[in-house]
């Protein structure tokens, strides 16, 4: 919905393994800078990247993502 | 792989700027002389001066055509170049610079309507050929706006 916004933990699970932006880019197909916008909450992906983020990092899709309302970590960092 | 896909999508970035640049050159001085041509005062003078910014921009914007081109084809070459340069935010992207700029044709025809009403327009195709630039111009320069980092 508008206006929702979705938090994810695509940073922690970055440093998990240790890969930069640019390599999980790499491996789900998309540019640094996709990805950089999804870690930020800037940019919203389809279901089908979603499921290939969690797939690479494997984990759950509701692992990876969570709307704000859900989320209760703290663990949200912006990147640049 | 990781590097060359980050560097034609810099180079990407690249051409995209020296789009709006030259476009702001080319339409900047294209709409100067068009107002200046329809109020009666372009003199011979202005008409070689503004003819300046217009050439530059013209270069400008033909180099950049090419170096878009060649983006392209380096894309068109790689599936895996064309899946991640191509990826689902940067279609997302072009839906949304083509939206701006239909609203940015909407602005000129509001623009030349006004316009007319004060000053009537006597090059009628002018307004043709300024709206179709203006809607060029402003896809371009909202897609990079998007796209910059």
């Amino acid at each position: 919905m508008p206006g929702d916004k979705l938090h994810n933990t695509l940073k922690v699970h970055r440093a998990r393994l240790d890969w930069t932006q640019e390599e999980l880019a790499s491996r789900v197909g998309v540019t640094r800078k996709t990805i950089n916008t999804i870690e930020n909450c800037v940019f919203v992906p389809s279901t089908v990247l979603a499921l290939k983020l969690a797939r690479v990092f494997g984990v759950k899709v509701e692992d990876l993502f969570q709307l704000a309302d859900e989320d209760s970590s703290g663990i949200m960092e912006k990147t640049d | 792989m990781n590097e060359s896909i980050e560097r034609l999508d810099q180079k990407r970035k690249g051409a995209l700027k020296t789009y709006v640049l030259g476009g702001l050159l080319f339409y900047g001085a294209w709409i100067f002389r068009f107002i200046l041509r329809e109020t009666g005062h372009l003199t011979d003078a202005l008409d070689y001066a503004i003819a300046v910014p217009f050439a530059i921009g013209v270069i400008i914007l033909l180099y950049s055509f090419v170096r878009v081109l060649q983006v392209r084809r380096a894309m068109e070459k790689n599936p895996e170049f064309m899946a991640a340069l191509d990826d689902e935010r940067v279609r997302i992207n072009i839906l949304l610079a083509f939206k701006f700029g239909f609203f940015a044709i909407l602005a000129g025809l509001i623009f030349f309507a006004v316009f007319n009403f004060f000053s009537p327009i006597k090059d009628v195709n002018a307004i043709f050929i300024g709206l179709l630039l203006l809607g060029a111009f402003a896809y371009v320069l909202k897609f990079y706006i998007l796209e910059r980092d």
